[in-house]
């Protein structure tokens, strides 16, 4: 046995009440090393019998009270460590990575493009934003937006159709609403979704191939017919407000002077010359017919007859440039140059021109567009009249020479 | 001590979590069961009745500033508890020593074990006899000084020494043999110039 094993029996043998010299006479050859030993294991066994005394308790106890009382005053208790506690740093844990999750997925869907994966979700989200809008508002967040979906088509070259259908389908949404407003505003929400076709159209004729091109130039004729809609009714509720300048000037050579026709917008559907048509000459146009188009790239119309000016309504792309900045305003205006020279286009229609059995595309503008031409929407309905603005804004249009001209 | 023993888990564990939200009476009964056992430890220590007292109501009050922080070993709460508590009273009584050094006790080796004498020269013998324990114990590191005082002074197994310190039985045989070896080393010494 070694020592350690023998201290410990003789220290059980002691505390089961064997004397020290009776355990020291069990192990003689470590008598000597085990005798200091188990003396000091009895002194530390007196030890024991100690406690404190009443009086200490009593104190003790007291100064515990003091001491609490301070400690509550100081802080509040700790929050119950129950059975949610053990959730606390899980949960924390998954709220960090949720976070994490929708922050890098907003930011994926933000900076999505025509063909990603997350352009659906996009197109739906900024399109949800204005649904809490109302009336005009809510019209001319839908062009806001439709104008980024032409963005869109217009940065990454694509036909994308879901950004097309998000672009129709906003244009569609903001002509319902535009019913509901007022003239300029209606005539503001034609004029914008005009531009967007426009911009759509500059694209169809740039498409590479056949597919795009068809894509394009269907969303484009859409949306022409909605502008021509909005236009119509304009026209309508403001007909009978315009009879009577009309008639003035009627004879001023109203069948002389037709004033461009729908059609004469770069339309998908009309940028070839039609066959049918005559063509327009120079004798057709009446000299500084301020179309838009002689406005915009040839500046310099400025023998304009009162009457003639009266006709001059936005028909072409330039006017539509006018209007909020996007991307398809600057294409229009490139377009606009390389539409120039073109003498074909029906933009400059002079003659009574028989309008085709079957437009092209939407319904055909009826000659008489004088409350359109009225309001032109690239001009702020308050202009003030002589600011100096070109003539292909004038203040206060003449009446219209061709409102009982019917083709 | 008798930790294991008198103290068990759920006990500890139930009023640790009361004390923690606040519940008073909680914070009486960890007095109740701790309190003479911190007081024998800190008697040990420092060989002073009143000094030990005084010291055992200060572990207390630290208790209570320092709860919110403490958690409780899932596996061994009683001991974990239990543990904490002796540590606040090593440290208090190592600040006391330091600010306090014990006066050097001469131990008479033929002085008779203290007994509960209440007779003057029976208080004076265990007032020495407390004396020159403390200055012992002061030799011995914190291990050998928790294993002898809970074999001796709180009469545990060593097997329940064992659980409270979280050591093997060996391991605390091994300490209590070299700790009492170091006492009665001191012992020798103490004897020889008498």
């Amino acid at each position: 046995m070694n020592l350690e094993t023998i201290l410990d029996d003789c220290l059980l043998r002691v505390q089961q009440g064997e004397a020290i010299g009776a355990c020291l006479e069990r192990y003689p050859q470590q008598a000597a090393e085990l005798k200091p030993m188990l003396v000091a294991a009895a002194r530390l066994r007196t030890l024991s019998a100690h406690q404190l005394s009443a009086g200490q308790r009593l104190k003790g106890q007291q100064a515990l009270r003091r001491a609490w009382a301070a400690h509550r005053a100081r802080i509040r208790p700790v929050p119950p460590a129950g059975w949610f506690a053990w959730l606390r740093a899980p949960v924390a844990l998954g709220l960090a990575a949720l976070l994490l999750f929708v922050a890098a997925a907003a930011s994926t869907v933000a900076a999505s493009r025509p063909g990603d994966p997350a352009y659906p979700a996009r197109v739906t989200i900024e399109r949800a934003a204005t649904w809490p809008l109302r009336g005009g508002g809510r019209a001319a967040a839908e062009l806001t937006i439709a104008e980024r979906r032409l963005a869109d088509v217009q940065h990454t070259g694509r036909a994308d159709p879901i950004a097309l259908g998000a672009l129709v389908s906003g244009d569609e949404a903001a002509a319902l609403l535009a019913e509901a407003l007022p003239a300029v505003e209606r005539a503001a929400v034609a004029e914008r979704i005009e531009t967007h076709a426009t911009g759509l159209a500059v694209l169809a004729d740039a498409a590479a191939d056949d597919a795009a091109r068809q894509r394009l130039a269907t969303a484009a004729a859409q949306l022409q017919r909605l502008a021509d809609r909005l236009r119509i009714r304009l026209e309508r509720e403001r007909g009978p407000e315009e009879l009577n300048p009309i008639a003035p000037s009627s004879g001023h050579g109203a069948p002389a002077t037709p004033r461009p026709t729908r059609q004469a917008r770069p339309t998908t559907a009309e940028h070839t010359p039609r066959a049918d048509m005559p063509s327009p000459g120079p004798a057709a146009t009446p000299e500084g017919m301020p179309t838009r188009r002689s406005a915009g790239s040839t500046p310099g119309p400025t023998t304009v007859p009162p009457a003639a000016t009266t006709e001059e309504r936005p028909t072409s792309p330039a006017t539509t440039a006018v209007g909020p900045a996007s991307p398809a305003a600057t294409m229009t205006a490139t377009r606009q140059t390389d539409r120039t020279p073109k003498p074909s286009r029906r933009a400059t229609a002079g003659p009574p021109t028989p309008l085709p059995d079957t437009p092209p595309a939407g319904p055909t503008r009826e000659p008489a567009m004088t409350s359109v031409a009225a309001t032109p929407p690239s001009a702020p309905p308050s202009q003030p009249p002589g600011s100096g603005e070109p003539p292909t804004s004038p203040p206060a249009p003449p009446p219209q020479p061709t409102r009982h001209r019917r083709p | 001590m008798a930790v294991p023993t008198s103290v068990t888990d759920e006990a500890v564990t139930s009023l640790v979590l009361r004390c923690q939200r606040g519940d008073q009476s909680a914070l009486e009964q960890l007095y109740e069961l701790y309190a003479d056992r911190l007081y024998r430890y800190l008697l040990a220590r420092l060989g002073d009745e009143e000094l030990a007292a005084d010291l055992t109501t200060e572990v207390f009050v630290r208790m209570i500033g320092r709860l919110a922080e403490f958690r409780l070993n899932r596996q061994r709460p009683a001991a974990s508890f239990s543990a904490w508590l002796y540590r606040i009273a090593a440290n208090l009584a190592c600040d006391h020593r330091r600010a306090r050094p014990i006066a050097q006790v001469s131990l008479d080796p033929e002085l008779p074990l203290p007994g509960h004498d209440p007779a003057p020269e029976a208080v004076v013998e265990q007032r020495e006899t407390l004396a020159w324990l403390a200055q012992a114990i002061q030799a011995l590191n914190e291990d050998q000084r928790l294993v002898i005082i809970g074999k001796f002074v709180e009469e545990m197994s060593n097997a329940q020494i064992a659980a409270w310190l979280g050591k093997t039985e060996g391991a605390v045989k091994s300490l209590q043999h070299r700790a009492l070896r170091t006492l009665g080393r001191l012992l020798n010494a103490a004897e020889k110039p008498t």
